[in-house]
């Protein structure tokens, strides 16, 4: 047995560890804190922390990408691209959040550690190479949020959102588990990677002697820790396997209910009943907190989950497939994303809607990035999509947190009424991050917008050209995802039409707190920033996907008699690049 | 009709009877009994499995310290006898029960076909102490070691969470 | 010895998980609503465990543990929420939650 943790297995790990370290100096800092003492330096150590984290995330970004921690982690571009995502959203949460507590009477440390464990599960989830990784990481961030949903005690509604909020969660989460139970009884592992190739290239013909392809596999290094304690009898982990059709049902099961779970954590319709309630009941920081870091973390290890382990081309284009399912998903959470937040008359909760929408939109990057032959260089959209969204989305609930005082939390639309000319930074501000929503250029909405369908048109052009079917209802996908986009300019205008252009109803003074100034401007700066000069976060996003280790390309090839090896090593390579 | 087949009636029946119990039973007290009931009788099926040590651990800290828990707050809370829940079904119930059907459907033609395509039963040996402390807990602290160190992490989180959550003033 | 089929085991735990998410479904008691979380995640736990056995691999045992795991942390969590909810509104009861509705 090889050393139990290696140097490399730290460094790797580096951004996780940074997160927690800072989060039990925050607790031990609150500790000898006096009650009534400000705690708003600790918005800053915590920034601090993910600025650290950030940092080492960057410095590993010249690491080969590679498994880690015997086979249970990667090091590789998309997760630390991600992880920047998650320090960066975390990190604004941190500085918005301290005058918004103070005016609520909760200014504890405890709320800045829960946010830095919570990223620092994100952190793992997105880097996951193995299920049990991925189920930890997933608890690790959830129950970090399900205790800040809750946070102000003396709020009712926070109590009662962030108990619906935990027990859906904790459904959802059962649900997952069950999943990945099936799908480890089908494929008798939990590597994400070893299960993609376990799928694609025992289903693609029974003929494939499984034992040979195992060792071969194993070579790659991809499958070592899932061969596990196979070693006295050799072929049980793949007994069941290649043998055609017997598991398949149990496999469809087990990915169905995974691909519910994770689709229910994203909040698309129909699984978005929670997402309202848990968005606007809990206190505005930890709703910026749950609308941008996240739905960011659960789309980027949804990516990495399709991306390494269902992308065969029958789990995707197959009669039961995901990629009809994300299609209808997608366009149901445009519709009624887009619709219903017409009706708010809460600011929050318009927010929250118009978050089921960006979903949507990203949902039909992901319908796109799965279509036909499968091109997961299209998922790149997703990620940029994710940095453009966390910017708009973290600012505007920066903004509700800055104005909200002790007595009074502003959350309709007339409390917004005349703070334009009040206060000119504020306005601007809000107005960009709105506009970036709607997708107006030149913010970074519209970039990412643009993204999202040019990579549907790319695929559908792809499915044409290889005859695949359906391939308008992609374009159909598209336009509709533009006009639901049009409709959501109308509630996106109506807030800059409350900044500028109604009379103010009451008085609202803005907490004029330094950190959460520091935090939207931040924001507002990126949103324009990335708008006029995308270049740079385009390659990054590029370069997050096609460095992401142990994808699956969905090479689709029928093996007739015994699979040619030389040729299956070149085909893992190239997957695996 | 060999013995492990009488356990599994046995053991696999309890804990469907006291699931049920769980399910039904109006003053949730009797619900967490229920569950109590149940976790020995899974506890009972997994020793069945070679899962020595989860049967243990299913025992001591699913029956020993988290119903513990339960029972706890339900004293505290002190809210006995007074549930008056009418089982009305409204859309979302109905819908939910068909789901509910749909999946076990699902589940028990998939078990079928999983054992009819390939091997039926479990390989008759096992590897000496599949199952034991000794073996779980080395493949905890070699393969499994980043998981485990998660854990911790996750725990403190579940500390801290519960004191911010439930504590009566800051 | 004569050994059952892997499917009996697949079979009771798809009864218990639907078992539990029908109870977490149509319960309305919070607490109540919350065992139904254990109970489904207990099901879960006798696939792997069930699993782990067939394939003669470690994996679905250490899984096991670490369900074990969040389950207590779970737990902690979620009875803080429901003393706190109770202390808010006298009840524990999930339907009445129309506050939140506008």
């Amino acid at each position: 047995m090889s050393s139990l943790i290696t140097p490399i297995d730290i460094a790797s790990t580096l951004p996780f560890i940074v997160l927690c370290l800072f989060g039990m100096v925050v607790l031990l800092l609150e500790v000898f804190q006096r009650q009534g003492q400000s705690r708003s330096y600790l918005a800053y150590v915590s920034a601090v922390g993910f600025a650290t984290a950030a940092f080492s995330a960057w410095l590993l970004m010249g690491v080969e990408g590679q498994l880690v921690f015997h086979d249970m982690n990667y090091i590789d571009g998309f997760s630390k691209v991600t992880a920047l995502l998650m320090c960066t959203a975390g990190a604004v949460t941190c500085l918005i959040a301290p005058r918004y507590l103070a005016e609520l009477n909760a200014d504890r440390g405890e709320f800045y550690a829960l946010i830095l464990f919570s990223a620092g599960g994100m952190i793992m989830m997105v880097s996951a190479a193995d299920f049990i990784v991925f189920f930890m990481a997933l608890e690790l961030m959830s129950i970090a949020v399900y205790a800040l949903a809750a946070y102000v005690r003396s709020s009712r509604v926070a109590a009662e959102a962030g108990f619906k909020y935990f027990l859906m969660g904790a459904f959802a989460s059962a649900i997952m588990l069950y999943g990945i139970a099936l799908v480890y009884g089908a494929t008798g592992t939990t590597n994400l990677a070893a299960i993609g190739q376990l799928l694609s290239y025992g289903a693609a013909s029974g003929s494939v002697d499984p034992a040979l392809l195992l060792s071969k596999v194993s070579e790659q290094g991809a499958l070592a820790g899932a061969a596990g304690y196979d070693t006295t009898t050799g072929d049980l982990l793949m007994l069941n396997y290649g043998s055609g059709t017997a598991n398949m049902p149990l496999l469809y099961l087990g990915i169905t209910l995974v691909i519910v779970s994770a689709v229910f954590k994203v909040g698309a319709v129909p699984f978005h009943m929670w997402l309202p309630d848990a968005y606007s009941g809990a206190p505005s920081p930890v709703g910026a907190f749950m609308a941008s870091a996240v739905k960011a973390a659960a789309f980027a290890s949804l990516l990495r989950l399709l991306a390494l382990a269902f992308f065969d081309y029958e789990l995707r284009m197959g009669p039961m497939g995901w990629v009809q399912v994300t299609f209808f998903l997608a366009l149901l959470s445009m519709a009624i994303g887009n619709l219903v937040a017409i009706a708010q008359t809460s600011v929050k909760r318009m927010l929250a809607y118009s978050s089921i929408a960006h979903t949507g939109y990203m949902l039909v990057a992901i319908t796109a990035m799965g279509y036909g032959v499968g091109d997961l260089d299209l998922g790149a959209s997703v990620v940029f999509y994710l940095f453009a969204y966390v910017f708009g989305t973290v600012g505007a609930f920066g903004i509700l947190a800055y104005l909200t005082r002790s007595r009074y939390y502003v959350e309709r639309f007339s409390d917004l009424n005349g703070l334009g000319y009040r206060y000119p930074a504020l306005g601007v501000a809000m107005t960009l991050f709105m506009l970036s929503s709607a997708g107006i250029p030149p913010t970074a909405g519209f970039i990412a917008k643009f993204q999202v369908f040019k990579a549907a048109v790319i695929a559908y052009g792809a499915g044409v050209e290889a005859g695949e079917p359906g391939a308008l209802l992609l374009l159909a996908l598209v336009v509709s995802g533009i006009l639901f986009s049009v409709v959501g300019v109308y509630y996106y205008l109506k807030v800059i039409v409350h900044l500028y252009m109604r009379d103010p109803v009451r008085e609202v003074t803005a907490s004029d707190s330094g950190p959460a100034r520091v935090g939207i401007s931040v924001c507002a700066i990126a949103t324009l920033v990335i708008g006029l000069f995308p270049g740079p976060l385009l390659n990054l996003s590029e370069q997050a996907m096609s460095q992401m280790e142990g994808r699956h390309d969905g090479v689709y090839v029928q093996y007739e008699d015994g699979a040619p090896i030389e040729d299956l090593q070149r085909l893992m390579r190239e997957g695996s690049r | 009709m060999g013995a492990e087949t009488i356990f599994f009636f046995l053991f696999g029946g309890g804990a469907i009877l006291s699931t049920l119990g769980v399910l039904l039973s109006r003053n949730p007290i009797n619900s967490a009994i229920s569950l109590v009931v149940s976790f020995f009788f899974l506890a009972g099926i997994y020793a069945m499995l070679s899962a020595h040590l989860n049967a243990i651990m299913q025992i001591m800290v699913y029956a020993g310290a988290i119903m513990v828990l339960f029972v706890f707050v339900l004293m505290l809370l002190n809210f006995g006898d007074e549930e008056h829940e009418k089982p009305r079904l409204n859309p979302t119930q109905i819908i939910s029960l068909l789901v509910g059907a749909a999946l076990l459907i699902a589940m028990f033609s998939a078990a079928t076909a999983f054992v009819d395509g390939s091997r039926q039963v479990f390989h008759p040996s096992m590897p000496p102490g599949f199952g034991g402390v000794e073996a779980i807990g080395h493949a905890l602290l070699t393969s499994y070691v980043l998981p485990f160190e998660m854990a911790a992490v996750l725990l403190l989180v579940g500390i801290v969470g519960a004191v911010v959550v439930a504590k009566r003033r800051f | 010895m004569l050994s059952l089929p892997l499917s009996w085991y697949l079979m009771l735990s798809a009864t218990l998980f639907v078992m539990g998410a029908l109870g977490l479904l149509l319960r309305r008691n919070a607490i109540v609503a919350f065992m139904c979380v254990e109970v489904m995640l207990n099901a879960v736990n006798l696939t792997f465990i069930a699993f782990s056995k067939y394939h003669q691999d470690y994996t679905g045992q250490v899984f096991v543990f670490m369900v074990i795991a969040v389950a207590a942390a779970e737990a902690g969590i979620g009875l803080a929420m429901i003393v706190n909810m109770f202390r808010h509104k006298h009840s524990v009861q999930v339907d009445e939650a129309t506050l939140l509705r506008h």
